[in-house]
């Protein structure tokens, strides 16, 4: 854009030291004309009146990533600049190995039963020590009865104790092996019809198996979560969607098996905090993935976000009984602060009632409301629903990785209202550095002036006398 | 206790049957109502429940005779609900209630008038207590409560019963409203939604037809929702419409009402008098209200967390805390009226720096750059006519009506 004097901007703005070499943004109506580098044909007079509903599917712009660095370099921008996308990618694999491991062996019993030597006798040791573990956990007040987070069981009184010594059950791995019914991280030497018991790892089955051969019990349920777990120190790019779906439906399989042996202890929470770790992570790296055709094709996003709900509904209820006993779970304000900020708004695809966020903190007790994660949610519903852009983004630069994914669902929304708002309070003719606005939204790495543009803004370049 | 005789027992078991068919024989609902009282603990049904408790068989006794017998799928049940609640089994209370509640639908099918229709009421607000107490006790014991969630479905059942032609339909709305009680309490408010599309859209009711004390509570709670969902126009119009036909000498209600209608009422732009928050004991408002008129952020974000736990519980937190905006605006009206009065000609420009050093003083630490951004959002939400200037750090109001009142509409979002 050519320099400028700035002569015909309505006077006084030789002032200058602080614009430095700034480019400026001037409210236009005649950009009618204006061709845009992208397809959105938005007439910058509608867009005086209201600024119309943004096509942009900018969830493809990028948040700002990681907690404690200055913003600069580490944003993974658009598709151009690869390498700095690399580098960002591995940044975040580093920071999400970190996220997803538990910060302290919480469930150190299960820890110690680490699976080796004969199958068959570990599994029979294996089973009686965790026999005698739940029964200590449900003795405490309560003699015969153990709570149940969902009340669809009938049959409360009968327990089923896994037998099975595998991540898949032997019968299922056949069968899937005879029909080529494998994933691929589940196939030996990429042949279709073979896997192992190393690699196959058994499948999320909405009928419920109450065969105890069928089942796997806790310390083989450790030991294939942190198989799973562990896949993803791969490095990963454009693999991750499939390892995702993957992941996903595996972890659900774990779910329900911790669900039909009614395990709800210390172990069980830590299982369902890595899945949900997962989602949050998913919900931000795979936002630009679209639902696919299949069931393990494309992402679904909808389905991601209920599946979280659902594991946090579940989670509430273990931490709930655990504070019963007088048990107070660490991680607990991180995870009720995670779904609070899921709840805050409602997301693409995904409904939120209004008053959701009002329930899920009126459920939290007064403690756990006051903690730092929860009053940071907090913080953000605020910003997020006066429109608060500054405090909005100023918070997603606080914010922790996971956090920060969560947040970012609502960028868009929060940019699009932002500029709106700016478009409404500048006269015509005024404007605003860019470098502001782009530090403001969060988009300093980004291409900017295209959304500035469609939102009926026009630039002006301004050279310093 | 004192000694109660078999004799006796029987006698007044026999009474409480005798009762009951003659009742049902005459078509006399206000005898019949009573005697279905399982949780009213009124004397006779006390008695009634001990001398159960001494004679031990009166399933027999029903079965003997024929104008007992026919209503057994009725009686037996119900005798052993009241028998089950005095000795304190709620949850087996519940469960007897619910089957004698079942055979009595069956019946009241069949006869042909509404004359019954009262005793229905009164089954359908034991269902719903009985299933409460009953969840309480599960609850106590570590079980997961789920006779509540049982009675919705039995209301339900019975809603279908009540929805058609005839003059029973008029009963619709006060089961709805038991409906609305229980999916509240649950928290399963998606629920009525339902039951709402029902009495509204379907053209079986017409909703003048129903008794008034229904049709309050109906809008009671519609009027609640609508807060849930912040459609604040509809909100308003349901819970005026709540407290104008409310019973004028029913303080407690009148005060249920006034606290959902007060924040409705705040969030268009209408305030409280001062006596109306003391006359029906709703002073957590009063700060609110307070922060709003004085543009006092700090006061408002105090109040807010001064009554945290009870606005989150009532719903209606996110509502207040949406003032927020209003109460900037209130702020920066206020500064211009100070400007106006020191110097006309130039009151309409306000530095934002002097905004930034006023939210300053009320302990609010915020930036230049957020007070711009604030600024902003209230020029496009209409609470403030004018435009800012970047450089100069200056908001400019318009010349003309700079502060529009909400007049009733809600701020925009």
């Amino acid at each position: 854009m050519a320099p400028h004097g700035g002569g015909d901007d309505g006077g006084g703005d030789r002032i200058g030291v602080e614009w430095g070499e700034l480019i400026r943004i001037y409210k236009g109506i005649a950009s009618a004309k204006m061709s845009l580098p992208s397809a959105h044909n938005i007439d910058a007079e509608a867009a005086a009146t209201k600024p119309t509903s943004f096509p942009v599917a900018k969830r493809s712009r990028s948040p700002v990533p990681s907690s404690n660095q200055v913003f600069q370099g580490n944003s993974y921008s658009t598709q151009d600049d690869t390498e700095r996308e690399m580098q960002a990618k591995a940044k975040r694999l580093a920071r999400f190995k970190v996220e997803l491991r538990p910060t302290e062996p919480s469930s150190s019993e299960i820890a110690n039963q680490r699976f080796s030597g004969n199958r068959q006798d570990q599994a029979m040791m294996e089973k009686r020590k965790y026999v005698g573990e739940q029964s200590v956990e449900a003795a405490g007040d309560f003699p015969n009865v153990i709570v149940l987070p969902d009340s669809d069981s009938l049959e409360s009184s009968s327990i089923i104790i896994g037998l099975c010594p595998d991540m898949c059950p032997e019968s299922e791995r056949a069968e899937r092996e005879r029909k080529g019914d494998l994933d691929q991280y589940e196939c030996l030497d990429e042949d279709r019809n073979q896997s192992s018991k190393s690699l196959a790892v058994k499948k999320y089955n909405k009928t419920a198996e109450r065969e105890a051969d069928l089942i796997r019990p806790m310390p083989i349920l450790q030991k294939t979560i942190d198989y799973l777990l562990d896949l993803l120190d791969q490095p990963y790019d454009d693999k991750f969607l499939g390892m995702y779906n993957f992941l996903w439906d595996r972890m659900r399989a774990i779910r329900m098996d911790l669900r039909m042996q009614h395990i709800f202890n210390l172990g069980s929470i830590t299982m369902l905090e890595q899945m949900i770790r997962l989602h949050v992570i998913a919900m931000h790296e795979l936002c630009e993935y679209t639902k696919g055709e299949g069931f393990s094709e494309g992402f679904d996003a909808h389905l991601n976000i209920e599946q979280m709900n659902k594991t946090s509904v579940e989670l509430f209820q273990m931490y709930d009984d655990h504070m019963k006993k007088g048990i107070n779970v660490p991680t607990e304000k991180e995870f009720r602060g995670y779904y609070a900020v899921l709840k805050l708004d409602k997301h693409p695809g995904y409904k939120v009632e209004p008053a959701e966020l009002s329930l899920v903190l009126a459920k939290m007790t007064a403690e756990i409301r006051q903690t730092p994660e929860v009053l940071f949610a907090h913080d953000v519903a605020r910003a997020c629903r006066t429109g608060n852009f500054i405090a909005f983004f100023r918070l997603a630069r606080k914010a922790s990785y996971l956090q920060a994914c969560l947040m970012h669902a609502h960028f868009a929304k929060l940019r699009t209202q932002a500029l709106a708002s700016l478009h409404c309070g500048l006269q015509y003719n005024q404007g605003v550095p860019v470098a502001h606005v782009a530090k403001w939204l969060g988009m300093e790495e980004e291409d900017i002036e295209s959304l500035l543009e469609c939102h009926g803004f026009f630039i002006k370049d301004f050279e310093e006398p | 206790m004192a000694y109660l005789s078999m004799g006796e027992a029987h006698r007044r078991i026999t009474e409480y049957l005798n009762r009951f068919s003659d009742a049902v024989s005459s078509q006399d609902v206000t005898s019949l109502k009573q005697l279905f009282a399982v949780s009213s603990n009124s004397p006779p049904l006390l008695s009634l429940a001990d001398a159960l408790n001494v004679f031990q068989d009166a399933n027999r006794l029903i079965k003997q005779y024929d104008k007992y017998a026919q209503f057994g799928e009725i009686l037996v049940p119900l005798l052993r609900s009241f028998q089950s609640y005095r000795l304190g089994n709620l949850g087996d209370s519940y469960h007897a209630f619910e089957k004698s509640a079942n055979a009595f639908i069956q019946e009241f099918r069949n006869w042909e008038s509404a004359w019954a229709l009262e005793a229905l009421y009164v089954i359908a607000f034991e269902i719903r207590v009985l299933a409460e107490r009953a969840d309480r006790e599960l609850a106590s014991f570590g079980k997961t409560p789920e006779k509540l969630k049982g009675a919705g479905s039995f209301l339900m059942k019975v809603f279908g019963v009540l929805a058609g032609k005839g003059s029973k339909r008029v009963g619709a709305l006060y089961v709805t409203c038991q409906l609305f009680k229980i999916y509240f309490k649950l928290g399963t408010v998606h629920l009525c939604r339902s039951v709402i599309r029902s009495i509204e859209t379907a053209r079986i009711f017409d909703f003048e037809e129903f008794p008034k004390r229904d049709k309050v509570t109906y809008m009671y709670y519609t009027g609640r929702l609508e807060v849930f969902n912040e459609n604040f126009p509809a909100a308003d119009q349901k819970l005026s419409y709540a407290l104008m036909h409310c019973n004028p000498r029913s303080e407690a209600n009148i005060r249920m009402i006034l606290k959902y209608l007060i924040p409705v009422k705040l969030s268009i732009g209408i305030l409280p008098k001062d006596w109306l928050l003391d006359k029906y004991n709703l002073v957590e408002y009063s700060n609110v209200v307070l922060a709003l008129k004085r543009g006092d952020l700090r006061l408002l974000r105090h109040a807010l967390q001064e009554h945290e736990d009870r606005f989150l519980r009532s719903g209606v937190y996110l509502v207040l805390e949406k003032l927020e905006l209003q109460v900037y605006q209130r702020l920066v009206k206020k500064i211009y009226i100070i400007q106006k009065q020191k110097d006309p000609s130039k009151a309409h420009q306000v530095k934002l720096e002097v905004i930034v050093k006023a939210l300053q003083w009320l302990e609010m630490d915020m930036d230049i750059d957020e007070v711009e951004c604030i600024m902003a959002i209230l020029i496009y939400k209409n609470l403030v006519k004018g435009y800012f200037a970047h450089k100069s750090k200056v908001l400019v109001l318009s010349k003309q009506d700079p502060f529009p009142k909400l007049i009733g509409k809600p701020v925009n979002s």
